[in-house]
């Protein structure tokens, strides 16, 4: 089941929040556990097989790793944490990589089980010795098939404590109809424009909109998929991190992967980059731990050539910025700086959504030059999403943001509380009733995010 | 003498034995759930041709007709070269939505794409006929897009559930 689908939002959402606040407490986790695995066993009845397995696996791998922790036999708990990680590492190349069968969200239930077995044999963290906690840890539906992923540290102490009220409620509604709107409005949208785009003979407008309109639907559809994510599980009580945060609004590479998919890029830090040394080792060692942890980055979204690329690509830029360019263009205007930087990662896209290094070389050369200027199709799909590209690129600022605060929250023009809240309300429920009728006049299109 | 005694080792509780066990079986039916989902999935020998027919017999292909490879990369972005098989029979004239393409892959690592430019021809589709084409619409809600092995389908016609079963049956 995906969260952009009547059923779900209508039927399934509903029924799961009424049956979560009125049971008893104690029964709260196993309901949880109940309603991820029917989220789950929707769109692939065979996944939740192994979705089960793997985690009572990872469960007895951690009960195991401590208890040999603290009966003093390090060397036979690093050894069960080898062959855990490698098993599940194992797993996940076979399904992605040899057999190209991956139950959806594999590679994020993967980095949950790995941050687990991490934590618990460098004794951040105890052993979950409770199964259906343990459970919902790894398979706690709003970030099972797409994130974020939740380190087991920062999940821990909310699997026993964590208080689910009306403002957290709301709150985590008005998250989720934002991601809602990001993706069934703008992301789907743009989605159409691109695949109008992948039809027409290659042109330099043609090319630079496919840039455009890929790089904008991408972050629309993950981040929505991720606003909805973290605004479902607060409605069920839980915290989680946000996991983008403007991130085209940057002025350097580096920046940008500060602000995109921040629960990856924490993961990488927390248990690749740190455990290799860090940044606290010779300029050698950097260059080579960030060499590693962009490499891992590029293979981790995928099984083709093109991710290597691109993930080299990433990590050449965020090298070149701290060992050659050290802050030189820290004086240009910020603007100048931010579009350098959506440059980069826009062409770092091409390789994202080209099958191919040939393909994607082909799109970047007619950018610049190598081809003719506009086709038909080029200057139609501008035409026809203009409106849409404005509202989009303006929906990477915060711009929407620090209106509705300077309106809403800080009330600049003064208006009645009462009147305030009650616009406020219709608003978010036109954003509500507009998703529901373009849901309801379309096919059902995935996350991008999934096939990762 | 505290910190001696603090770092000696205590014997391994028996049961971490028992835990070990079920841990690995539990892999154990992990591989073996991996391995019979790749037999179910393993290439058709079926021959293209007999594959096509197979599809073509139950399809309502009155308003379309076989067209080159050329259409087929101009509407999906699929290209012929890079596939052991394809046939696309497009529309007829633009007010039609039925069409089918049939493809055998080299690879299944191929499938992926196929289906993604199968899916994003019907969106297209869909949103060109919205609001005036309403028995285009219908078809088109209704498209089969099935990969199976190492052949798919994108079929936009009557009898669609047929047509998919043929396929099915025929690999």
């Amino acid at each position: 089941m995906v969260f952009n689908s009547i059923y779900f939002l209508f039927v399934f959402l509903p029924i799961a929040l009424v049956l979560y606040y009125v049971i008893p407490a104690r029964l709260k986790n196993l309901l949880l556990v109940i309603i991820s695995f029917l989220f789950y066993a929707w769109g692939s009845p065979k996944s939740v097989i192994f979705l089960l397995f793997a985690s009572l696996f990872n469960y007895a791998s951690g009960i195991e790793i401590e208890h040999l922790k603290i009966s003093r036999h390090t060397d036979a708990a690093m050894k069960v944490l080898i062959a855990s990680a490698s098993a599940n590492i194992v797993l996940l190349a076979s399904f992605k990589y040899i057999f190209d069968d991956m139950p959806v969200g594999m590679s994020f239930f993967t980095f949950t089980v790995l941050s687990y077995l991490f934590d618990v044999y460098g004794e951040r963290t105890g052993a979950q010795r409770n199964p259906v906690n343990f459970i919902l840890y790894v398979s706690f539906f709003p970030k099972l098939l797409s994130g974020p992923i939740v380190q087991y540290a920062d999940m821990e102490a909310q699997l026993t404590n964590r208080k689910a009220d009306p403002d957290k409620l709301m709150d985590g509604g008005v998250l989720f109809l934002v991601g809602l709107g990001k993706k069934v409005l703008l992301a789907d949208a743009l989605g159409a424009g691109f695949a109008l785009l992948g039809q027409a003979e290659n042109s330099i407008l043609g090319a630079w909109l496919m840039m455009i309109f890929y790089s904008l639907q991408l972050y629309f559809d993950f981040s929505g998929y991720s606003d909805m994510a973290i605004g479902l599980s607060k409605m069920f009580g839980f915290e989680f991190e946000k996991n983008f945060d403007y991130p085209y609004m940057s002025l350097t590479v580096s920046e940008f992967w500060r602000r995109w998919h921040i629960s990856l890029g924490n993961w990488f830090k927390q248990y690749v980059y740190f455990p290799m040394g860090g940044s606290r080792v010779s300029d050698v060692l950097i260059l080579r731990n960030l060499l590693v942890v962009w490499l891992l980055t590029g293979i981790w979204h995928g099984n083709t050539f093109c991710f290597v690329v691109w993930g080299l690509y990433h990590g050449a830029f965020v090298i070149l910025e701290r060992f050659v360019i050290k802050g030189r263009f820290d004086g240009f205007p910020k603007a100048l700086r931010r579009l350098a930087t959506c440059l980069i990662a826009g062409i770092g896209w091409i390789f994202f959504f080209s099958p191919t290094i040939p393909s994607a070389l082909r799109v970047i050369l007619s950018m610049f030059g190598g081809a003719a200027f506009a086709t038909r199709t080029a200057v139609y799909v501008l035409r026809s999403y203009f409106i849409l590209l404005v509202l989009s690129l303006i929906g990477c600022t915060p711009f929407g943001s620090f209106l509705w605060n300077r309106l809403f929250a800080e009330n600049n023009i003064g208006l009645n509380e009462h009147v305030l809240a009650f616009i406020a309300v219709a608003l978010r429920l036109g954003l509500l009733i507009l998703c529901t009728a373009s849901l309801l006049g379309s096919t059902y299109t995935s996350f991008l995010y999934f096939k990762f | 003498m505290r910190e001696t005694r603090k770092r000696r080792k205590t014997p391994v509780a028996p049961w971490i034995y028992v835990v070990e066990a079920l841990k690995w079986a539990a892999f154990a039916a992990l591989i073996i759930m991996l391995i019979l989902t790749k037999a179910s999935t393993r290439p058709s020998k079926t021959g293209f041709d007999e594959v096509k027919a197979a599809v073509t017999k139950d399809a309502d292909l009155d308003n379309t007709k076989e067209s080159d490879m050329l259409l087929l990369k101009r509407f999906y972005s699929l290209d012929s070269s890079e596939y052991d098989g394809a046939v696309y029979y497009s529309p007829k004239t633009n007010m039609g939505a039925e069409e089918l393409v049939l493809i055998r892959l080299k690879d299944a690592g191929q499938s992926e794409a196929v289906m993604e430019a199968y899916n994003a021809r019907i969106r297209n589709q869909l949103s060109s006929f919205e609001g005036y084409g309403v028995d285009q619409t219908e078809l088109l809600k209704n498209a089969v897009c099935d990969c199976a092995g190492n052949y798919c389908l994108l079929y936009v016609g009557a009898r669609a559930d047929k047509v998919q079963s043929a396929f099915r049956k025929a690999l």
